[in-house]
């Protein structure tokens, strides 16, 4: 197969994993607490889109469950897990280290501390929509990764061992001080948990509104920058003299990266080994190749983040768990896996 | 309205007092009372404190009496009272409540508690000293449509709420004490009282509602406390799902206004207007037990919330607080906001009573720590189920006020009456 | 001779310390130079100065008539190839899409790969006989294999010089000989300059057609293989003593430590 050819097929299973994302939605749609036949979420569906199609025998509640909370929290949750999946992979790309994780490198909680920060501050003016709040959250995230990067950098090398170290200091010092401005602030607690605990409990249009458009856009921009990630990838020097500018790529995708991070930790808090995960078994399956890597752990990401949030709003009935514990108990011995077949590589 | 309340209490204390002393029998008397201005002629007694009527004088307002044995039905064509000769049970309606009084009958004459039939009526029942009369005013009915406040939140409802949805082990206790138990098709997985709640559907709780759960029972009202998650509330918003929230009280006073108001959603007037009126009866009388208790001789107390690890107590500005001095208790913790405290200084304070629940005894004795309390020493633990007090509702007076008089001031129970 | 490399004053330093003096060089078009010297004495530094990945403290190096740091980076790739030593291949790519990663300097944004592109690629890898590897990835190949894929990426850069940073070290003898071949035929065939930095004097003499012998950041002497490569200048710079032998199936003399 040459290269025309594989990019074709490459689309044909950009093409697939759409339509798996499509059908696990379908099937996420039914489940919760309120089972929901699929036949009226097909039923709904087609009414929506204006065909006929008889609704008047499912209940209003139902519709409404559909529609308005299901629906949006499906949405949230595979854009959510789209755009952690393609940060973690570029930043496994910029630190050429598969353990790179915006989770385990403490973007997230940089994220959740900027936010809190501001609740604590009051500083809650809206400029230009754009919330001070979140702008916070950017820089928290932002902050934090060129704080790891630094302690993290031998030369020119990031060693896996750096890298995990300065992502554990940085996330027990971070969530130890939004601890400490919870105890401070009784008050505002509730609105940082929603910063610190990843749920899509919360999930509505309004919410989704809130973060397509930065994805799109931060998904397009990473998008411009992969055949520079795959030179970057295969050595700095080697990119630097195939006329790549790997400072400044270096810089504005860890930008972006954070940018992507802070509007994902808004929506659903803290989520963990999504990042991970994702691109690692898209490597292994599609290779290395950021232009199909990027959309392919877009897609994987969503559909892991959406499977994972059903099992948390459905395996025990009436409750729900937060999603962040499923994604652990699928990541964390994930994340063993690779520190042990990476142990050569650590010293 | 605390200080209305107790403006009125007071009120009806030299009210009783004075025709007590003047009559210093039970003997009935024939005397004017004022209605609606217009002065008429009623049996009236006093005893234990409390003004009775004759119920043949409720004919007037046009009610009928009948008795049959024990019981004592008094009753127009919208509410019935059920009564039970020489208890202070009552039924309103399909309510169960009790009285901080007892019914009794001399001569075949049925006599019921004044001031709690005709509040349940909805008279406005007080005193005028120009005449030394007892006034009765009729109050408007409610009428749809009600709103009900919460701080700066206003809540209109159009109509009676059929199916409520309730996300605080307090309201599902209020409602099923104004006999609309059957009104509430959700409840939070904390909501365990009456024992008939647990029959009902849960959803979650009020942190994490399980809002498809909710959506699913179709309500026309969700009532919550304050603090509930605003995506949540947006979300009910906009299933056309009308929702109350009512801030967590910090007065007792406060728990009646929200009986008031929550009758008046589910349409249970006369069920909600008669518990208050028990309630403030019986508080009244707690405060004037207290009254009697010298200062010398009351009780230092602290309210363990949890112990062991951390000490959490109900200090200033908690409900519990407002609670334990109700109760003519001296609650130590007051010079902390809040619930969080210190070991050390529930040492040095070494209140005379503790007062919680039984597995937080069980951590006290075990420690080494609390050694030196003389209240764990002379056995001074009163154990309770925190539930009672910390849930704004009637188990507050109905239990709570009673157990603390009865193992602080054992000596002035009698008083209570109740 | 029209220069492909022109170096005047160069001087580098790092941490303080002098790592390359005053060094000038002129690199005709066309020519294969291989920079030789003990570790340490600044061949890498030299070769990492001219392709621009370090900024000299002093001096000028010009690239085809222009001053290197003049260079918007896309037109430098596409003047000169560099091939670095070790490959990072914690990344597994298709060996196809290696070598495509050359015409990086030539495809504009929001654009893919064009068929001349493809065919320009295809013809590096006939050139470099890595062509039957193009399906296999960068992981699953020889040492060898990989230093091949590495040049046809470079040559897919189509450019007017190729540097090379020790290719051959690590490698067989019957695949340092390969590659070396290989640079000389690109040499001829495609006029192409090269650079290289190796270790091996033999082969070095045998393949360059001017040789740089570098000691302690300095030029010690360049010129024709056996202009530089005497027994004075050998026992100077690597502290060895030689012989040169004259074989009859050979061009060229072989050095022989004693």
């Amino acid at each position: 197969m040459n290269f025309i050819e594989r990019r074709k097929w490459n689309r044909l299973y950009i093409g697939i994993l759409f339509c798996l994302l499509i059908l696990v939605s379908l099937f996420a749609i039914t489940q919760g607490s309120v089972k929901i036949p699929i036949g009226d979420v097909f039923r709904v569906f087609v009414h929506q889109l204006r065909m006929p199609s008889d609704i008047s025998a499912i209940k209003a509640s139902h519709i409404f469950i559909i529609e308005n909370i299901r629906l949006p929290r499906i949405v949230m949750a595979s854009i959510v897990g789209g755009v952690l999946s393609i940060v973690g992979a570029s930043f496994q790309a910029i630190f050429k280290n598969p353990m790179a994780d915006p989770f385990v490198m403490g973007v997230s909680s940089g994220a959740a501390f900027g936010a809190t920060m501001g609740i604590a501050f009051g500083l809650t003016t809206n400029l230009l929509g754009f919330g001070t709040i979140s702008t916070l959250a950017f820089l928290g995230a932002l902050g934090t990764v060129f704080i790891v990067y630094s302690l993290a950098r031998v030369g020119t090398r990031i060693s896996t061992t750096s890298i995990l170290l300065a992502g554990i200091v940085m996330n027990s010092l971070l969530t130890s001080i939004i601890s400490l401005v919870m105890i401070l602030n009784q008050d505002d607690i509730a609105r940082i948990v929603t910063w610190t605990m990843g749920s899509f409990n919360a999930a509505s249009w309004e919410q989704v509104a809130k973060i397509l458009l930065p994805s799109f856009v931060g998904f397009i921009l990473l998008m411009l920058k992969s055949r520079d990630l795959n030179a970057i990838v295969m050595g700095e020097e080697d990119a630097k003299n195939m006329g790549v500018n790997v400072e400044l790529t270096k810089k504005l995708i860890l930008i972006y990266a954070s940018f992507l991070v802070a509007f994902s930790v808004a929506v659903s808090g803290i989520i963990g080994f999504v990042g991970l995960i994702i691109p690692h078994l898209v490597r292994i399956v599609f290779g290395a190749d950021h232009r199909t890597l990027l959309p392919v752990s877009f897609l994987g990401g969503a559909i892991f983040l959406t499977i994972s949030d059903t099992l948390a709003r459905s395996l025990v009935s009436n409750m729900e768990i937060p999603v962040g514990i499923i994604t652990a108990v699928f990541g964390g011995p994930f994340f063993l896996y690779l520190l042990n077949k990476n142990k050569k590589n650590m010293v | 309205m605390n200080t209305k309340f107790r403006k009125l209490g007071c009120l009806l204390l030299v009210l009783i007092m004075s025709i007590g002393i003047n009559a210093l029998s039970f003997a009935s008397s024939v005397s004017p009372v004022n209605v609606n201005g217009e002065e008429r002629m009623m049996t009236t007694e006093i005893k234990n404190g409390r003004a009775y009527i004759a119920t043949e004088d409720l004919e007037a307002f046009g009610f009928s009496t009948e008795v049959k044995g024990q019981t004592i039905v008094v009753k127009n064509s919208d509410v019935s009272f059920t009564f039970y000769r020489d208890t202070n049970k009552v039924i309103v309606n399909d309510a169960s409540m009790t009285l901080d009084s007892k019914i009794y009958t001399r001569n075949g004459m049925p006599y019921i508690p004044m001031k709690f039939f005709f509040e349940t009526i909805h008279y406005k029942v007080g005193w005028t000293s120009k005449t030394n009369q007892v006034t009765l005013y009729k109050m408007g009915d409610e009428k749809f449509p009600i709103v009900i406040g919460d701080g700066d939140v206003h809540y209109k409802f159009e109509k009676s709420a059929k199916k409520v949805v309730s996300l605080a082990p307090s309201v599902t206790e209020i409602l099923f004490a104004i006999g609309a138990g059957d009104k509430i098709v959700g409840r939070t997985i904390y909501c365990d009282y009456p024992l008939e709640s647990k029959d009902v559907q849960t959803v979650g709780s009020l942190y994490e509602p399980d809002l498809e759960g909710i959506l699913d029972l179709e309500p026309d009202v969700v009532i919550a406390a304050t603090h509930m998650n605003e995506d949540v509330l947006k979300t009910l918003a906009s299933a056309k799902i009308q929702i109350l929230t009512q801030k967590s009280p910090s007065k007792i006073n406060e728990i009646y206004t929200f009986i008031s108001k929550l009758g008046a959603l589910v349409d249970h007037n006369y069920e909600a207007r008669a518990l208050v009126s028990t309630l403030k009866l019986k508080e009244d009388r707690v405060n004037q037990t207290v009254d009697l208790i010298p200062k010398s001789e009351r009780k230092t107390v602290y309210y363990v919330v949890g112990t062991g690890k951390k000490e959490n107590t109900a200090g200033e500005g908690t409900f519990i607080n407002e609670v334990l001095q109700a109760a003519g208790g001296i609650n130590v913790a007051t010079d902390v906001k809040g619930w969080s405290y210190s070991l050390e200084k529930l040492i040095e304070h070494n209140p005379s009573y503790l007062i919680g629940e039984s597995y937080n005894y069980d951590t006290m004795i075990e420690s080494d720590n609390y050694e030196s309390l003389s209240a764990l020493k002379n056995n001074h633990y009163i154990k309770i189920d925190s539930n009672v007090f910390s849930r704004p509702g009637p188990r507050v007076i109905d239990l709570g006020l009673k157990k603390l008089i009865h193992e602080l001031y054992p000596e002035y129970e009698n008083q209570l009456n109740y | 001779m029209v220069a492909a490399i022109q170096i005047e004053n160069l001087k580098f330093k790092y941490a303080e310390e002098d790592v390359l003096k005053y060094i000038n060089l002129h690199v005709p078009k066309g020519s294969f130079v291989s920079i030789l010297g003990p570790n340490g004495s600044g061949k890498t530094t030299l070769l990492k100065n001219v392709c621009h990945l370090l900024k000299p403290y002093e001096g000028k190096v010009v690239i085809s008539d222009q001053l290197v740091e003049r260079f918007k980076s896309k037109e430098l790739a596409r003047e000169m190839a560099v091939v670095h030593q070790g490959a990072n291949t914690e990344f597994d790519f298709n060996v196809e899409d290696v070598v495509l990663m050359g015409r990086f300097p030539y495809i504009k944004k929001f654009q893919s790969e064009t068929l001349e592109d493809i065919a320009i690629a295809t013809e590096a890898m006939k050139k470099t006989s890595t062509l039957h590897l193009k399906h296999k990835t960068i992981k699953g190949i020889s040492g060898g294999e990989r230093q091949r894929v590495m040049i046809a990426r470079a040559l897919t850069q189509e450019p007017q010089i190729l540097l090379l940073d020790e290719p051959i070290s690590h490698l067989d003898i019957k695949y340092q000989l390969e590659i070396l071949k290989l640079c000389k035929m690109l040499n001829a065939e495609n006029n192409l300059t090269i650079i290289t930095t190796l270790h091996d004097i033999n082969l070095a003499t045998r393949f360059s057609d001017y040789i740089i012998l570098m000691n302690h950041g300095e030029i010690v002497e360049i010129g024709k293989p056996f202009e530089v490569m005497t027994k004075e200048n050998i026992r100077r710079v690597y502290e060895v003593d030689v012989e040169i032998v004259k074989m009859d199936q050979f061009e060229n003399p072989m050095i022989v430590p004693i």
